[in-house]
């Protein structure tokens, strides 16, 4: 949004469609930077078409920047091979240490223009100039010292990621059990109006008669850690759909069924006893 | 009001604890925003009553909301009586520096002041008022007095002279010196602040360096009574024998009768002022015409102060008087004694009264 008003670039918000889709009219991907994000953080919606839309921005000169942030621990395959320009992500969302990740083309990385310049970015350095590093496009991004610490346990998680089995089966058969539990379960408290199509890591939820911000607080006290509010999709809940703030249930690997059933039980009765 | 009230507990909370010393940042935030009458930060009220009702919601969810509606009247009685509290120390500082007593109504209840002998005001004190059911009373009763001890504040900022409020027919302790300045007391004789004032005016000397008259006031308690029952009958004598002088007295025969009543004691060793006060208006009559013989007074004379003593003329003096004390001086407090250009509301001890300036 900034950048956009800093250098009066037009910017368009387009909706999604009910299956996540999204249906930009080509003449709008005219040398677009198109920036989506992979997996809903409000329901878990992917975005079906997400490599025709890469294709049809790529043909029309533009560039498609993803957000994976809610992607990378449970649909990492959403974003693979799509021919992303650039794909964004956090690795304390992935079971790492807090970090930024940017995975860009070299053709992107080569077209930046350089906002700092620091060590490890450069080969040469004259008296009025300095040549970077040829054929290292990333060190634009990475001047002075990295945080080592944070990417070699980023390294770690996606290899945990890669061997971990909860339960005993694989963490895409062990999460779609809990996310089908918990879907059914939160389905099940009339109190409530679920915001996901269909079951998802991440379930959204809202009662007509309590606020999400009490529900949040309540269950933290009951050991359940939800998130309430509107997630920074203010736009798109408040505006668009006119949605009170939501309640947040995000599954992960740690999760068993045990906690689903909790959360539940500690759900439904507050719902039912603030009504 | 929610977030006013927890202002103020999160006021006290962090002079003892600094954990809530952010809570109260974010508090008074809520506070600004309601006394400039925009609506409260409700994120911050709603925080505050989450965290207080949760562990309420996981085990009975349904007491959820009367607790909620309990948790708001508390705050509205937390910022009534706070503002009440307040306005209260506020009210007896502002009483202890007009009257030298933090409560007017009862002088004699506050310990912070000099001691002394209450005037009791004739208008219900607010929680008088309150008990009886008198709300709108209450509070303008209040407001009055109120507005009466503010009009009064100029009078703590001037210059006493003792000159200005004399009685008629003053009489001084010693001859009348003009090189000496002069101290004006208020007494009754019923009153124990009174006679040791009297005491500490001999002991001190003051009376040596000062010109000391009094004006006789006896305490009113209520209709046509009076908080010392026989101060009425003794301060009309007192008159009376300002009235009808003894001739060549060194000592006027009023101060001499004075002098009996504080400072001399019975058969049996009890103060006499104990004795008057406890004694019916016929022992004190008699006790007072024998005294009146002892000093000096013919049997005649004695009978013409006792007719004069019930006489309209002493009742007008007396009602003078009243209006010196409540009026003009305006003191709730008796003693009050007037010197050096102060005005000493409550008993004055020896020490104040030997470093007086004479």
């Amino acid at each position: 949004m900034t950048a956009a008003d800093r250098l009066g670039i037009d910017r368009v918000v387009r909706p999604r469609n009910a299956d996540g889709s999204l249906d930009v009219e080509d003449a709008l991907l005219e040398r677009a930077v198109v920036v989506v994000n992979a997996v809903s953080n409000i329901d878990g919606r992917t975005v079906p078409n997400l490599a025709e839309l890469v294709q049809a921005t790529h043909r029309r000169g533009g560039i498609v920047v993803v957000d994976a942030a809610q992607a990378m621990a449970h649909a990492r395959q959403v974003v693979t091979d799509i021919g992303a320009d650039a794909i964004c992500f956090s690795a304390h969302k992935m079971y790492g240490a807090s970090l930024g990740v940017i995975v860009a083309t070299h053709e992107l990385l080569n077209s930046l223009e350089l906002a700092f310049v620091g060590g490890g970015m450069v080969s040469d350095v004259t008296e009025s100039s300095f040549e970077l590093l040829p054929n290292e496009p990333w060190s634009r991004l990475e001047p002075g010292l990295q945080a080592w610490g944070e990417i070699i346990a980023l390294g770690a998680a996606f290899d945990w990621l890669g061997s971990v089995r909860p339960g005993g089966v694989t963490p895409a058969v062990h999460l779609s059990s809990l996310e089908h539990r918990l879907f059914e379960g939160l389905s099940d408290i009339p109190e409530l109006t679920v915001i996901n199509a269909g079951p998802s890591s991440v379930i959204s939820v809202y009662s007509e008669t309590v606020d999400a911000h009490r529900l949040a607080v309540f269950l933290s006290r009951a050991g359940v850690m939800v998130r309430s509010g509107y997630f920074c999709a203010h736009h798109y809940l408040k505006e668009t759909r006119g949605l009170p703030p939501l309640l947040r249930f995000s599954l992960g690997l740690h999760n068993t069924s045990a906690d689903v059933d909790i959360a539940l039980t500690q759900l439904s009765g507050l719902a039912r006893g603030l009504r | 009001m929610f977030c006013i009230g927890a202002f103020i507990v999160l006021v006290v909370l962090s002079i003892v604890s600094a954990r809530y010393r952010k809570m109260l940042g974010k508090a008074w935030g809520c506070v600004a925003r309601r006394v400039t009458f925009r609506p409260c930060d409700t994120t911050f009220k709603q925080d505050v009553k989450d965290h207080l009702l949760a562990p309420l919601a996981i085990r009975s969810p349904r007491l959820v909301k009367p607790a909620s509606i309990a948790l708001e009247v508390v705050a509205v009685l937390i910022v009534v009586t706070t503002v009440l509290s307040l306005y209260f120390v506020l009210r007896a500082g502002l009483n202890l520096w007009v009257y030298n007593t933090c409560d007017k109504e009862d002088s004699q209840s506050c310990s912070l002041g000099a001691q002394a002998c209450s005037i009791q005001q004739s208008t219900p004190s607010f929680w008088e008022s309150i008990g009886q059911g008198d709300v709108i009373g209450a509070f303008g009763n209040e407001f009055s007095s109120l507005g009466e001890t503010i009009s009064l504040i100029p009078s703590r900022l001037t210059t006493w002279k003792a000159e200005e409020f004399l009685p008629a027919n003053v009489t001084y302790a010693k001859p009348y010196d003009a090189a000496k300045p002069t101290a004006l007391e208020i007494i009754d004789p019923g009153c124990t602040y009174c006679k040791q004032l009297f005491e500490n005016i001999k002991e001190s000397g003051f009376a040596d360096r000062y010109n000391v008259a009094y004006v006789a006031f006896p305490i009113p308690a209520g209709d046509d009574s009076f908080k010392f029952a026989n101060s009425r009958l003794i301060v009309s004598y007192l008159e009376a024998m300002r009235l009808n002088p003894l001739a060549d007295a060194t000592v006027p025969a009023d101060w001499q009768v004075l002098d009996r009543i504080y400072t001399s004691k019975n058969e049996v060793g009890v103060d006499m002022q104990s004795v008057i006060n406890a004694a019916s208006a016929d022992t004190v009559t008699k006790l007072l015409d024998g005294w009146l013989s002892d000093i000096g007074y013919t049997a005649d004379q004695v009978a013409t102060v006792k007719k004069v003593a019930a006489s309209t003329q002493v009742s007008d003096i007396m009602a003078d008087n009243s209006n010196i004390v409540k009026s003009r001086i305006n003191t709730v407090k008796i003693p009050t004694i007037i010197f050096d250009g102060s005005r000493h509301d409550g008993l004055v001890s020896v020490e104040d009264l030997e470093n007086a300036d004479g």
